[in-house]
């Protein structure tokens, strides 16, 4: 799943928004990385409605324009989540050292050996409360 | 309305007319809200997002039909443009064939590429039909070395007829141009070959006209790659059926040459990248 389509789906966890609110909410949840121009997002939503990750849940008329409101349906919600856990997955490698520390233990020890030990520790009991 | 919205307006037209009935003002109401107070045009990145927006939109609706559907599409196109080019410039190939008899038949030529278009199905196949059976009566006064050539003109209509008859998708409106256009630069080689004594400077300018629109035809139909392989495969289908017979004969009199293999070529390596795209879009489009 990329990136934009992540902050959409995630937009929506606590409810329908229409189109501006979405772009708006993206930016927010990703401090501003995320910045969808609206051909971006309408052809993403067309997309995710394709795929039924989203629905359209309801209408208004706005300053004489049609403002539809997109929420996030069941399929949708269970891959934003298996989405999340992979990224949690994948960022634990980084964060608990594990990638780190296989990658010390193949180099040579340079006297280094406390760091190791303490890496190892710590990874270790976050495994167990895991 | 302000000036970004009637710009806006103007971007949403990337999009296809049915898309954009159907989404437009929202799309509008998300990009004015998105667009900053007192700005007379939308920020680049949207603008930039509507136009690759419009081109998805489009090229997702050319591959919503069937593959077989668009073949067909493509070979109603490709004849319509074959017979669009022909009426004038057969004239000054062949000078000698009876005057009224040539008009009726052009007329015919032009009855069907209308036809096809507005007319009903039924219709359509008759007027291709007869248009077929008149270009055979012309063509007992050809000479053998143009029967390949008279060959493709009989074909055409009649294959017109066949993919008329199999496929209940019209071809849409937007494409009606280009045997439009086609239709006007063979009128203008026809001008310039002086069949009607014109100017050599009347002349010359048609000469250039014709060039223009052809050359323009072609990279209009490269640009449509984009969202569209049709358009390529039709134009080959009618360069085909212009170039082929004519050199399959002569390679069958004269002997093959290697010019001759190339100009061959062409048209069937362009068919191949047609409908390389044509397949790939198809597969994106299949029900996940």
């Amino acid at each position: 799943m990329r990136e934009p389509t992540y902050y959409i789906l995630a937009s929506l966890l606590d409810g329908p928004l229409h189109g501006y609110a979405l772009i708006k909410r993206s930016e927010d949840l990703s401090g501003g990385r995320v910045r969808l121009a609206t051909g971006t997002l309408y052809t993403a939503l067309d997309r995710l409605a394709a795929e039924g990750y989203v629905r359209l849940v309801s209408e208004e008329i706005v300053n004489g324009r049609v403002r539809r409101s997109y929420g996030l349906t069941d399929p949708g919600a269970a891959a934003l989540r298996a989405e999340a856990v992979r990224m949690a997955e994948a960022a634990r490698i980084v964060s608990d050292g594990t990638a780190a520390r296989s990658s010390r233990r193949a180099r040579p020890e340079r006297g280094s050996g406390q760091v190791t030990g303490s890496g190892t520790a710590r990874s270790g009991r976050k495994a167990r409360t895991a | 309305m302000s000036d970004v919205e009637s710009r806006a307006r103007w971007l949403l037209r990337f999009y296809p007319a049915a898309y954009r009935e159907d989404r437009a003002e929202e799309i509008l109401g998300t990009l004015l809200e998105a667009s900053p107070e007192g700005r007379h045009w939308p920020p680049f990145r949207d603008a930039r997002s509507l136009l690759i927006g419009g081109m998805r939109a489009r090229s997702a609706e050319n591959r919503r039909l069937p593959l077989g559907t668009n073949l067909r599409l493509a070979l109603i196109l490709g004849l319509a443009i074959f017979l669009a080019l022909h009426p004038a410039t057969l004239m000054t190939v062949q000078p000698f064939w009876p005057g009224a008899a040539y008009e009726a038949c052009g007329l015919l030529m032009i009855a069907t590429i209308v036809a096809t278009w507005f007319a009903p199905r039924a219709v359509t196949i008759a007027i291709a039909l007869v248009t077929a059976v008149a270009l055979g009566l012309l063509a007992r006064h050809m000479d053998g070395r143009n029967l390949a050539g008279v060959a493709s003109f009989i074909l055409a209509p009649v294959a017109l007829a066949a993919a008329v008859a199999t496929e209940p998708v019209r071809p849409p409106r937007s494409w009606l141009w280009l045997p439009a256009a086609a239709g006007v630069s063979s009128i203008l080689v026809y001008l310039q070959n002086a069949v009607v004594d014109l100017s050599a400077r009347l002349s010359s300018i048609a000469g250039s006209a014709a060039a223009v629109i052809y050359l323009g035809l072609l990279a209009a139909i490269f640009v449509w790659l984009v969202t569209d392989a049709r358009p390529l495969l039709a134009l080959v289908i009618a360069l085909g059926l212009a170039i082929e017979p004519d050199v399959a004969f002569g390679a069958l009199r004269y002997g093959a040459s290697g010019p001759q293999a190339i100009v061959a070529l062409v048209p069937v390596v362009l068919a191949a990248l047609a409908l390389l795209r044509m397949r790939r879009k198809a597969v994106v489009a299949a029900p996940r």
